[in-house]
């Protein structure tokens, strides 16, 4: 059971997509201007990572290695697709808030990259772990950056009012240029806090 | 992962496997889907076309050369107005209006912006109240953008620091006149 | 522990006599002019704004020096060469809060995260500038004069079409940021610096005559687009940040007509009536190129 645990926490901060291994970008500077869509984008992801993860980690011996990168997109798109429809029948305000970026996930490196990495060479029970390792890892940074993000650009957290209503709106937060400058700082604080905790314990 | 065995046959049928099955799970997906998805879109634009036809009580969807009007008329069924949605370019992306006019006085009564992208907090203004006010009694004519409060009725109030999302708007509703003229001949 | 006997430094081994601190204090002395005008054109309120931003971005550079366990050379003057062409980009009826949050943002992403002087990509006053312009696009376009909300002469031309007089222009008696109101008193502390040779002249001449022909080839004012706005001030002291600008004469050259290109294209074609700052700010981007580019061949250097 600790492999499995040490597989699951490895998302969570060594491997973190988003703060070690830079990767999953697109959707982590887009569509983090408020925490609703944060969330909202983090399950979407970690919906896909998981099914595919398991899918391939199931039919991994099916695959001929010529083929491996298409057939990983096959079952990538369909889960995509999946989760587009279901958005759009059950939560349209979620879906109209991330419009494009739902579809955009099939190109989200952090999924594919978890295929070619892990699912593609562990056992299903194993890919399941580091998925939601993984989901978990990408969410929480997704989450605390539109915190960050819709504290300054909106005053607001979760669509509640912190700040008032003298608050100026800090409108660059909103903007792609102020995810860019939230990312930047929060990677050199959160490095800044594990090479801190790296020191002390070595 | 299946090292030999990598003839060209293996590897079209696993692609066209994957690729079956998928799409047999999506076609699945989508017939449970699709009603919910169009009854939210249909929803949506009955609620924008009630907003800018204030006074319908119902509305009947009339094509003109392939192009759609939502007719309202009151409970007695006089005929209040004609709303039509039109697209154009706005910032940060397309802006979609839905537009009720008066053919008759030849004026707008009131527009609803379905979809946009526009910057938020800036040119997302647009969908204020404040700002829509503004298209209320507008006539079918080019309109114009003014730093001030409006004077004509013909003027539009700018929302500082998002020009262009007003402009692209104000082009937009500029456009609805000739349209609507067409098949309402006004004033007849 | 460095050794005090032998010091092994790279090239070049020529070293200047001025220091840092020399050039920085008479930068700063040049701009009094300037201070003084803008705080006669808009009262008090300019000294105010002068003050926060100096205040803040010291007080910002003194934090990141002490956390990189770095030497605190307030000193040399570099800190307050900011603050004042910060506050100088500022309108005046801005809110001192914005100025600091502008101060605080140049001094910490413009300068120090890069490492602090000498190694900042982006001239620092104009990325606390860039920064604030975007996230408060409506209090950095209020424009006040004697109390009253008026548009710059930028402005008017845009949404009018008026052109403002030469005389007022170039003494200064219009709205506007603090230091772009008087032609004439920058004129006069350029002159002080070129005297002193801490000012390479190339980039404002290439800046300025670029925009000269380019908006009279284009059959605009080419007078008025000199003197209005920040182009002046731009030039002379923001384009010739000695950090962010390069160091070979044709690449100065180059600096500063490229410069001019984008100042007339987005004055003439772009969203914004003033396109000084995102001017310099985009050919602080070129300059590694440039240099590389533009490095003079070594003696006996064969291609």
């Amino acid at each position: 059971m600790a492999e499995y645990f040490a597989i699951f926490k490895n998302g969570l901060w060594n491997e973190n997509p988003i703060f070690k291994l830079i990767i999953g970008l697109c959707p982590t500077l887009a569509v983090t201007n408020t925490v609703v869509n944060g969330f909202a984008m983090g399950l979407a992801t970690g919906f896909v990572l998981i099914s595919s993860e398991i899918v391939i980690s199931l039919i991994k011996k099916f695959i001929p290695n010529d083929v491996r990168i298409p057939s990983f997109i096959l079952i990538i798109v369909t889960f995509v697709t999946f989760t587009d429809y279901f958005l759009g029948a059950f939560f349209p305000d979620i879906a109209d808030a991330l419009a494009l970026f739902i579809p955009l996930i099939v190109v989200n490196c952090l999924i594919l990259g978890r295929q070619e990495a892990f699912a593609s060479r562990n056992s299903t029970r194993r890919a399941i772990f580091d998925a939601v390792g993984m989901t978990v890892g990408f969410t929480w940074v997704l989450v605390l950056l539109s915190a960050i993000r819709e504290l300054f650009g909106f005053g607001t957290l979760a669509g509640i009012d912190i700040l008032g209503a003298g608050y100026t709106d800090m409108i660059i937060m909103i903007l792609p240029g102020g995810a860019f400058l939230t990312l930047g700082v929060l990677v050199g604080v959160l490095n800044l806090l594990d090479r801190k905790v790296g020191s002390d314990n070595g | 992962m299946a090292e030999k065995n990598n003839s060209i046959g293996r590897l079209i049928i696993t692609l066209t496997v994957i690729g079956a099955l998928g799409a047999l799970f999506l076609a699945g997906v989508y017939e449970w889907t699709i009603p919910h998805i169009l009854e939210h879109e249909a929803r949506a634009r009955e609620r924008a076309i009630m907003e800018v036809l204030p006074e319908a009580d119902y509305y009947e969807e009339v094509t003109h050369n392939d192009k759609i009007f939502y007719e309202g008329y009151d409970e007695n069924d006089n005929f209040v107005g004609v709303a039509v949605s039109l697209r154009g370019g706005g910032y940060a992306g397309e802006i979609e209006i839905m537009i009720g006019t008066d053919p008759e006085a030849r004026e707008i009564i009131n527009i609803f912006i379905l979809n946009h992208q526009e910057t938020p907090g800036l040119g997302a203004r647009i969908t204020e109240e404040q700002f829509r006010e503004n298209f209320e009694n507008a006539p079918f004519s080019e309109l114009e953008i003014v730093r001030r409060t409006p004077e004509e009725p013909q003027e539009i109030e700018a929302i500082a620091g998002a020009t262009m999302s007003v402009e692209a708007v104000k082009n937009i509703v500029s456009r609805v006149g000739d349209i609507v003229s067409e098949y309402y001949g006004g004033g007849s | 522990m460095q050794s005090q006997e032998l010091v092994v430094t790279s090239s070049p081994h020529l070293r200047e006599e001025t220091s840092v601190a020399e050039i920085m204090w008479t930068v700063n002395i040049s701009l009094v002019p300037v201070m003084l005008a803008a705080s006669y054109v808009f009262g008090l309120r300019a000294l105010a704004i002068i003050a926060v931003s100096i205040i803040s971005c010291s007080l910002t550079e003194y934090i990141f020096l002490r956390a990189r366990n770095k030497e605190v050379t307030l000193t040399d003057g570099s800190a307050v060469v900011t603050g004042i062409l910060l506050a100088l980009t500022m309108p005046p009826a801005i809110p001192l809060w914005v100025v600091a949050i502008a101060a605080v943002v140049a001094i910490a992403l413009g300068k120090q995260v890069f490492g602090g002087l000498g190694n900042n990509p982006f001239n620092p006053a104009l990325i606390g500038r860039a920064f604030v312009t975007a996230a408060y696009p409506v209090l950095i376009t209020t424009w006040t004069f004697d109390g009253q909300t008026a548009a710059t002469p930028l402005n008017l031309k845009m949404m009018e079409g008026e052109i403002t007089p030469y005389w007022d222009l170039f003494i200064g008696n219009i709205p506007g940021s603090l230091g772009e109101t008087s032609a004439f008193l920058i004129l006069l502390g350029a002159a002080l610096l070129i005297y002193k040779g801490y000012l390479n002249w190339r980039i404002p001449a290439g800046m300025l005559t670029t925009v000269f022909l380019l908006t009279w080839l284009m059959g605009h004012d080419p007078v008025f687009h000199l003197l209005a706005g920040s182009l002046l001030l731009g030039a002379f002291y923001y384009a010739t940040d000695m950090v962010t600008t390069p160091i070979t004469p044709r690449g100065r050259w180059l600096f500063g007509v490229g410069a001019g290109v984008f100042v007339v294209i987005i004055r003439l074609w772009g969203g914004y009536p003033e396109g000084v700052m995102y001017s310099i700010l985009l050919m602080n981007m070129t300059v590694p190129i440039i240099n590389r580019f533009t490095r003079p061949r070594s003696l006996g250097e064969v291609n």
